[in-house]
């Protein structure tokens, strides 16, 4: 799942520098490998069309798209790739309501240490070739 | 970041953390400079936006990096900043102490 040989690749859409580095070193940490870290909604498209990505983690707030539109396209271009919300405050957002709806999971950055619980979760039934 | 149990990954952060604490505190100080100005009925448009982004950011990049704190006051000048302007003298009073527990706030 996350071994060495074959990690699950992660794009991380973060446009806040010091989030973005801390959510890599925390996922390379626990055996994911990182392909890119997009700070913007247009970055993280582009990078779809370089590298094969198994989920991608998603802040809302960006600076040049909705993260929920974003959330969409990212679910057009690559239906397998599991997509995660990661919010500041998670529970009392009307646009975390929203997001949901296209999310695969939602964790809060407080909580960020607990991602590879998360991601371990929606990629194994992908890679047991399960739906 | 509460429950980071291996030293190297926690050393590794507080790395970031302190790489970075330059923008936060620049961020930081202009939503203490926001609040002051609504304190005072004198915010425009355009920097109440920019404060709200800071203190959006504020909150995630505090709350990640353990300072829970300084998240939670973030949390809540978001919260006035988006309703600004302040509708009563109470609130903008409330605008006034945010702000000073905000710079009492301010990392290390």
């Amino acid at each position: 799942m996350n071994s060495s040989t074959n990690p699950t690749r992660v794009l991380v859409i973060e446009d806040d520098l010091a989030m973005g580095e801390m959510m890599q070193l925390v996922l390379e940490h626990q055996g994911f490998s990182v392909g890119a870290v997009a700070r913007t909604g247009a970055e993280a498209i582009a990078a779809l069309g370089r590298t094969r990505f198994e989920v991608a983690i998603v802040d809302l707030e960006l600076p040049d798209m909705d993260g929920a539109i974003l959330l969409q396209e990212l679910a057009r271009q690559v239906p397998a790739m599991r997509r995660v919300v990661c919010s500041a405050h998670p529970c009392n957002s009307e646009r975390i309501a929203t997001a949901r709806a296209v999310a695969d999971g939602v964790i809060a950055k407080s909580e960020f240490v607990r991602i590879g619980e998360v991601v371990r979760t929606l990629v194994r039934p992908l890679r047991e070739g399960m739906p | 970041m509460n429950d980071m149990r291996d030293p190297a990954l926690e050393r590794s952060l507080a790395a970031v953390w302190e790489r970075h604490l330059p923008d936060t505190r620049q961020r930081l100080a202009r939503v203490v400079e926001a609040l002051d100005a609504i304190a005072e009925e004198a915010v425009d448009r355009a920097r109440q936006e920019r404060a709200i982004e800071d203190a959006h950011q504020l909150v995630g990049v505090s709350a990640t990096f353990g300072h829970s704190d300084l998240s939670m006051l973030a949390e809540t000048a978001e919260r006035v900043l988006r309703s600004a302007p302040p509708a009563t003298a109470a609130d903008r009073a409330a605008a006034a102490d945010l702000a000073r527990q905000l710079r009492d706030a301010q990392p290390a």
